[in-house]
């Protein structure tokens, strides 16, 4: 038969194959992720490398600038030692900012998509709720939460979650009515798939290129949340080192010379927050004029 | 719109006793946006035989067939009869089936293969997993997929159907994705199987190849509605033919009949543009019909597929 013996384009099917192309010339994207692996082993490793207990107070060792001796960070003014802190810090705030991007992420997709597919009174219901509170100011409803249920590190989790959800929801909303139509979907449905089945393995999974964007920037969103939260004493409980609550107790010796102190946990939310957004922006446009929507 | 007169309709849906219906269409309508597309259509559909569903772009050709499919588009109302009878001998209105049952007979009750084959098929699935998610649906057992799969691929002529396997979508040629889209769509052995447009972006070669697949299932037993705006393809590929002008059934008839001695003026318009030398330009959608023109076609039925 004509033609059906043609030889394949080359293949690029394995995930490794996938990014190897993306990797090259995508600086931004192999440095954030160096970065935020080289992060997220520093705070696994944390009791290895830390050498002090983070709570441990010396009151002989109170106020060390960076560079003294058995502490390479320096102390704060109850003399535990900085390294610990940042290290062990490093473990709640990233891990409370993963588990919020990923709660807020899937609250919006699944909500999102839901009102795409649904009847009209519940599509309605849910953009109204996410109009509604984009209005009101994230902080405040995040507060009203954290005040309501007391500080702890789930409450930042359900507070981040329950304000950021909904720009992930409308942009999930837009794509799967977007996608309906597709013939592909078309295709789902003539070959007597149900609507669950197109909907988690035609309609989700390609929806997601644009809804990962967004993912990306909504770690960075949650770990400045929980420094935020955290600093205003609503967040993680102060007894546990995260970097909020290092800049919480810290804010009153800005201006003493131990710049130190919140130089470190701000300058670790930063530079997180950047890695982040440089892999987000790397993976923006995988497979763009192939054909493909990875 | 312009609806031909009732008049002149002279061989319109009367079936031939004798053979089964898989498929009786009565007064089909489809509305979209409150614009009546398909006015009054009535079409018999029977077991191995093969009907060509012919007219200009936009005569509603398409929308009919995904009205008797269950897949219109969203804004799009449907109304009529259409008694599908499966193998088994019984008998349900396609129009009115529960979303349940209407789901049940898509792909073992009726096959549709579509124009744009590559964008049917899910960018994100490799071809293996689009067969064996399809068979899974309707049951079949997990060590029995990949067997009927394969051999799907290769029922649609696809000759190494094992190296396609795990390619994905972006990764085949126009031709391979067509084959594969045909095998999606065969792969539950439907009763009866929609083809549409689904040779309109091939090569002559290619598309004989995939024509000459989907003939076979009708020698075995199934049906087929085929839907194309190329006559040459109708009258080689067809037994019977129906045409469609202004969302109702201008003429419909044995192939080589209807396309040699056209009653209706509208037929009769249609084959002469699409002859070599006739008024092409009168006719837009016939004007590309590539390989061979319908007077030839037609002489061709005789000794050729039929």
């Amino acid at each position: 038969m004509g033609g059906t013996t043609a030889p394949l384009a080359p293949r690029a099917a394995t995930p490794a194959a996938l990014l190897a192309p993306r990797a090259r010339g995508r600086g931004g994207l192999t440095a954030g992720l160096a970065f935020l692996a080289a992060m997220v082993l520093a705070a696994a490793l944390a009791p290895l490398l830390a050498g002090h207990d983070p709570l441990a107070t010396d009151t002989s060792a109170t106020g060390l600038p960076p560079g003294s001796p058995g502490h390479p960070l320096g102390t704060d003014q109850l003399g535990r030692d900085l390294l610990s802190r940042m290290l062990y810090g490093a473990r709640y705030s990233l891990l409370v900012g993963a588990a919020a991007a990923v709660l807020t992420v899937a609250a919006g997709t699944a909500l999102g998509a839901a009102a795409a597919l649904a009847p009209r009174w519940l599509d309605a219901l849910v953009t109204r709720t996410a109009d509604a509170l984009l209005a009101l100011p994230m902080i405040l409803v995040a507060l009203t939460l954290a005040a309501v249920a007391g500080p702890s590190p789930a409450t930042v989790v359900l507070a981040i979650a329950a304000t950021g959800w909904m720009p992930v929801a409308l942009i999930a909303r837009a794509e799967v009515r977007a996608l309906r139509e597709r013939p592909f979907v078309r295709a789902a449905r003539s070959l007597g798939h149900s609507r669950t089945r197109i909907l988690l393995r035609h309609l989700v999974p390609n929806a997601l290129p644009p809804i990962s964007a967004v993912a990306a920037f909504e770690v960075g969103h949650a770990i400045l949340t929980e420094s935020t939260l955290s600093f205003l004493g609503l967040g993680i409980p102060p007894n546990i080192p995260s970097w909020g609550n290092m800049l919480t107790d810290a804010r009153a010796l800005l201006l003493t010379g131990q710049w130190y102190t919140v130089a470190l946990p701000a300058g670790a939310i930063v530079a997180a927050i950047i890695a982040v957004n440089a892999v987000s922006t790397g993976l923006e446009r995988p497979g763009a004029g192939e054909g493909r929507t990875w | 719109m312009v609806n031909a007169p009732d008049t002149a309709a002279p061989n319109t849906g009367a079936p031939d006793p004798g053979a089964a219906p898989v498929l009786d269409v009565s007064g089909l309508r489809v509305e979209v946006g409150g614009r009546r597309v398909v006015d009054c259509l009535d079409l018999v559909l029977r077991a191995g035989e093969a009907t060509a569903l012919v007219g200009r772009s936009g005569s509603g050709k398409s929308l009919t067939a995904r009205a008797l499919a269950g897949l219109l588009p969203e804004g799009a109302a449907r109304s009529g009869s259409a008694r599908f009878t499966s193998g088994d001998g019984a008998g349900a209105d396609l129009l009115s089936l529960p979303p349940g049952r209407m789901r049940a007979l898509r792909g073992p009750g009726i096959g549709y293969a579509f124009q744009e084959a590559q964008a049917s098929l899910n960018p994100t699935v490799p071809v293996g997993a689009h067969l064996q998610e399809t068979l899974k649906a309707h049951g079949v057992a997990r060590d029995r997929r990949r067997a009927r799969g394969l051999a799907a691929l290769r029922g649609a002529g696809l000759e190494a159907p094992e190296r396609l396997w795990r390619a994905y979508p972006f990764e085949l040629s126009g031709g391979q994705a067509q084959r594969v889209a045909l095998a999606l769509a065969c792969v539950l052995d439907p009763r009866l199987l929609i083809a549409d447009e689904i040779t309109s972006a091939l090569d002559p070669l290619t598309q004989a190849g995939v024509l000459d697949t989907l003939r076979a299932r009708t020698a075995a037993g199934g049906s087929l509605l085929l839907i194309t705006h190329d006559l040459a393809v109708a009258a080689r590929w067809a037994d019977r033919v129906a045409v469609l002008d202004g969302g109702r059934i201008a003429e419909s008839g044995p192939a080589e009949e209807v396309l040699r001695s056209p009653r209706h003026p509208f037929t009769r318009e249609l084959v002469r543009a699409a002859e070599p030398g006739g008024r092409v330009g009168a006719h837009p959608a016939s004007a590309g019909s590539a390989p061979g023109a319908p007077a030839a076609a037609a002489a061709r039925t005789a000794g050729g597929a039929r």
